[in-house]
């Protein structure tokens, strides 16, 4: 889980790149997004 | 020729003999990836409309840890439902990030693949967004995360949530009405609790724990509620419940001295029994005591009476179990409600509310199923009503539940009057309805601190004006021959120092947060793809905004002037007595 969570958290900066030079996301930047969320709130019990 | 046409006389006979295809069920899918309570809100607001609507197809999508413990209940108003875990997503020869992606993919194409109608969120969290985002629907109504990663809701009661609910406690609406209004869902007056009464059960659940230790009592203070009430009561017993997180406290009640001689009638079910054994439990029961938590909610779908403590950072009006005819003690405490991230250790707002008013509403309950303002003045000490506030849940014209307290000495604060006030602005904004509200009873100091909040919606209201000018000012550019972009642009600045004025408003007039927010969040979902329809968006956004406030200001106008005419006859009567 730790290599998936190092991977996340590459993946999810470039989603943030893109972010800040206002590129249209796609279904796959979301759907990392999302992922990323829920195993965040999983972990730490943050879901409200 | 004339084969052809017996030929196609042949196939409209055949066509006659033939069972008529069914149109395909429409779908409506409902997200709820909040909490067991939310979920049990959300299946209240279903139930309902299955009842008028049974030819839909009705599906639900929630976090498996809170929504499949709820099963047995989700089997009766849904067709199907999912649940989401992203730690099953994992493909066994796939550990890794795109593993893992590639599983929740196909767990929301087979969402998707439902051909959904309508996708309702009825959970404000930005991964619900996501999820609403990239499941497949014709419409979608709550959050969702827009292309440019900006989560935005464009109907409005999911608007209002997010500027009155999100943002602070000035919302007077229950979360289950907001839901219902948000679905388009008004048929049912909210269902009657059966009174205590008249039950033939004479078992008492007890739910004495929550999410939070701001918002539970100690355990030691529940030892003498329970006391007390059995002692009273020979003929009833207590059942306590409540998650394997609280078999501690619910052993520290058990082995307390106090309740040696009651554990007979003392049953202790905290983390033995699962929901369903709870469920069952409560529709059997006279009567549910207990804090905040989806218990209560359990009792409103059982129409089990309740009595909930409100602490801490609870919000009465939203989350008392929706049920006519319930009770909600909250404290009068000037910090009550508070945000989970406001840290305190004195936990005043917890002695606020006397063992002594609890003992005596749940007396009265038990022997009449009303508590009676009267009554409790006559049997206990004013000084422990000074602190309370008791609210009983009522049935309202526009089918809605509110709260009513009971208390008719209480002199409710600023904070409550514009809550009121608001109740009826957002309703005939958002909704079109009227229900009908009593003048508030208004002190002196109430008078002064709306007086101040009044001040600051004169300057909303202002710079709304302003800002629907400016919105003007853009069209009339726009549709001149020769287009000044300079001009534009200032106009456009204009804009945007109106909207930080705006906020900045909020610095000294908290009561403006809902409409300031309200007013935000439909800037910045404006409709259209050009200038002008946004421009044209932008004006009527600024017109909403004047018309709240100006809404405001003169209903709580009207209040103050019917407190200083009452007082102002009060004192003439007084004189002329002398």
């Amino acid at each position: 889980m730790a290599t998936v969570k190092e991977e996340c958290e590459q993946a999810l900066a470039e989603v943030v790149k893109k972010l800040q030079s206002s590129v249209t996301l796609t279904d796959e930047d979301i759907n990392l997004m999302l992922f990323a969320r829920l195993m965040e709130e999983e972990s730490n019990g943050s879901e409200t | 020729m004339e084969a052809k046409l017996k030929n196609s006389l042949n196939n409209e006979i055949d066509c006659e003999n033939e069972t008529p295809i069914e149109p395909l069920a429409k779908t409506m899918a409902f997200l709820q990836l909040t909490r067991i309570g939310d979920i049990l809100q959300t299946i209240q607001v279903v139930q309902e409309l299955r009842e008028h609507r049974p030819e839909l197809r009705l599906i639900f999508i929630g976090r498996e840890k809170f929504a499949k413990p709820l099963k047995f209940l989700l089997d009766q108003v849904f067709d199907k439902s999912y649940y989401l875990n992203p730690y099953h997503f994992d493909k066994k020869d796939k550990a890794s990030l795109q593993g893992y992606l590639l599983g929740q993919k196909e767990f929301i194409n087979e969402i998707s693949a439902q051909n959904i109608e309508v996708l309702v969120n009825l959970s404000f969290s930005r991964t619900s967004a996501h999820l609403a985002k990239i499941i497949k629907a014709n419409h979608k109504l709550g959050l969702v995360t827009q292309d440019d990663g900006l989560d935005l809701a464009t109907d409005k009661w999911s608007q209002y949530t997010h500027s009155s609910v999100q943002t602070g406690s000035f919302n007077a609406f229950s979360l289950v009405d907001i839901y219902r209004m948000i679905v388009g869902v008004h048929y049912n007056p909210p269902a009657q609790a059966r009174k205590a009464h008249q039950r033939d059960s004479k078992e008492i659940v007890i739910h004495p724990f929550s999410s939070h230790r701001k918002k539970n009592w100690k355990p030691e203070k529940w030892v003498e509620i329970i006391y007390k009430t059995l002692k009273t009561h020979d003929e009833y017993r207590i059942h306590l419940v409540g998650a394997k997180s609280d078999l501690d406290a619910a052993e520290k009640i058990l082995s307390h001295p106090l309740l040696k001689s009651f554990k007979d009638r003392i049953f202790q079910h905290a983390g033995k029994q699962n929901i369903e054994y709870v469920w069952n439990l409560i529709c059997d029961s006279a009567l549910f005591i207990g804090h905040d938590s989806m218990v209560g909610h359990l009792a409103a779908l059982a129409r089990t009476q309740s009595l909930t403590l409100s602490l801490g950072t609870v919000r009465p009006y939203e989350t008392t179990p929706y049920t006519v005819g319930s009770y909600s003690l909250a404290p009068r405490t000037k910090c009550f409600p508070c945000f989970p991230s406001d840290s305190c250790e004195l936990l005043q707002c917890h002695s606020d509310i006397s063992y002594h008013l609890v003992c005596d509403s749940i007396d009265q309950l038990l022997q009449t199923g009303e508590v009676d303002f009267d009554k409790t003045n006559k049997n206990i000490n004013s000084f422990h009503l000074a602190t309370a506030e008791i609210y009983k849940t009522i049935k309202t014209e526009a089918n809605l539940l509110s709260l009513k307290n009971i208390n008719h000495d209480s002199a409710p604060s600023m904070k409550h009057v514009v809550q009121g006030i608001g109740r009826i602005v957002w309703l005939f904004m958002l909704q079109e309805a009227e229900e009908e509200m009593s003048f508030f009873h208004l002190n002196e100091k109430t008078i002064i601190d709306i007086n101040v909040q009044m001040d600051g919606l004169k300057n909303l209201n202002q710079l709304c004006e302003f800002g629907k000018k400016y919105c003007r000012y853009i069209l009339e550019e726009i549709a001149s021959p020769t287009v000044d972009m300079t001009k534009l642009k200032d106009y456009s600045t204009k804009l945007d120092e109106i909207d930080q004025m705006s906020n900045s408003l909020l610095k000294i007039y908290p009561a403006l947060r809902p409409i300031v927010s309200f007013l935000a969040i439909q800037k910045s979902c404006l409709a259209g793809d050009n200038i002008v329809q946004m421009s044209e968006s932008a004006y009527l956004a600024y017109d909403r905004g004047s018309v709240l406030s100006k809404l405001f200001s003169e209903l709580l106008s009207n209040n103050i002037q019917h407190s200083v005419n009452k007082y102002k006859k009060a004192q003439q009567t007084r004189q002329d007595a002398l």
